[in-house]
């Protein structure tokens, strides 16, 4: 026969949930630990147990120990390091790439000297253009797998990032290349500081958006070490 | 000079090192959900080891791939989720039980030795070194 002292296990349950909610755990990570924390209150409370004495040392740091344990706690999204990792790794890559490209046309120049009066494809400065911009995009990705080294939902923030940035560069130039366009193809500072912001702001922009999106995705199994801690807390 | 307060903390840390060790023994034996593991580890001696403790250890091997769930049918009410060692947790289970033995051994065998605690005696204690 339960006594009228016991805590009635909802109201266990539903204040388990607000500290949960607390730590920063997600609504679908809360309802599976609820459902199983939940009969085991019921059975307690079946017992004559109160239900809430079952949850040691105290419900808050139970509702903590079980969030961490089960690796769903509130996760540091990291942003201004891996924005500062992005915009740093595509900025030198893009420098070495334009001055890789500066000594390769000098070096072409000095073995092939081309006709000035024949047309050539454009096929070639695509190429290079196009390589420089890959290269910007891998010394992107890197700098966010160094910023987020060791950190959580490292992987699914490369790869969203991996899929976000080619479209949004894309784009991204040919925004900047419309502006130049409206100015004449203007070489003062100001301009070309606008079109590079242009593309800066929008990568900027797409890198927040993987992160944010890796963030909201359930753990990657993947991410969990692959060695048992032997301590217990 | 006995304090009980600090035996009670080292009886904790003795357990801290065994708890996972144990968690895998008992759910090897019989599979069961986190509320029926305290009162197992009370009925084998093991007492103070709590719903506090067990879950967020079951939450941490299972996300650790060393305890896997399945559905069983309650008496009363809907399945119940319960727990038992996978196979990734037999292999840790056989190999942690052996590391526990091998430690246990030389440190009662150290103890022996040094004369901190009596031998059985069917033991013939070792031959003290000058």
């Amino acid at each position: 026969m339960r006594e009228a002292s016991l805590t009635d296990p909802k109201r266990v349950l539903g204040e388990l949930d607000r500290a949960w909610r607390q730590a920063g755990v997600r609504t679908a990570d809360r309802r599976r630990m609820a459902a199983e924390v939940g009969p085991d209150l019921r059975a307690a409370a079946e017992d004559g147990r109160d239900p809430r004495a079952l949850l040691t040392p105290d419900l808050e740091t139970f509702a903590r120990r079980v969030a961490e344990a089960g690796g769903v706690g509130r996760t540091q999204p990291h942003y201004a390091a891996v924005e500062v990792g992005a915009v740093a790794g595509g900025v030198l890559a893009l420098v070495v790439g334009a001055v890789s490209a500066v000594f390769l046309n000098r070096a072409l120049s000095a073995l092939v000297d081309l006709d000035r009066d024949r047309d050539y494809s454009v096929a070639g400065p695509v190429l290079v253009f196009g390589g420089m911009a890959a290269l910007a995009l891998l010394g992107c990705l890197f700098g966010i797998h160094l910023a987020l080294r060791g950190r959580s939902a490292a992987r699914p923030t490369l790869w969203r990032a991996a899929l976000l940035l080619p479209p949004t560069a894309g784009a991204a130039v040919a925004a900047a290349v419309a502006y130049g366009r409206s100015t004449d193809y203007s070489d003062e500072p100001a301009v070309v500081l606008t079109e590079c912001g242009i593309i800066l702001l929008a990568c900027a922009a797409s890198v927040f958006a993987a992160r944010r999106w890796a963030l909201s995705t359930p753990d990657d199994e993947a991410d969990l070490p692959a060695v048992y801690e032997r301590s217990v807390s | 000079m006995h304090h009980p307060i600090a035996d009670g903390e080292r009886h904790s840390q003795f357990l801290r090192g065994a708890l996972d060790i144990c968690l895998l023994a008992l759910l090897e034996q019989s599979p069961s959900h986190a509320y029926e593991l305290a009162d197992r580890f009370a009925e084998r001696g093991l007492v103070g080891i709590g719903y506090g403790t067990l879950y967020p250890l079951v939450t941490r091997m299972r996300r650790l791939g060393l305890i896997e769930e399945h559905r069983e049918a309650s008496p009363a009410g809907p399945p119940r989720k319960v727990f038992r060692p996978s196979p990734a947790g037999r292999q840790a289970l056989a190999s942690w039980s052996a590391q526990w033995l091998a430690s246990t051994a030389v440190v009662r065998s150290l103890l022996i030795d040094t004369g901190a605690l009596a031998p059985p005696p069917e033991e013939t204690p070792c031959v003290k070194r000058p």
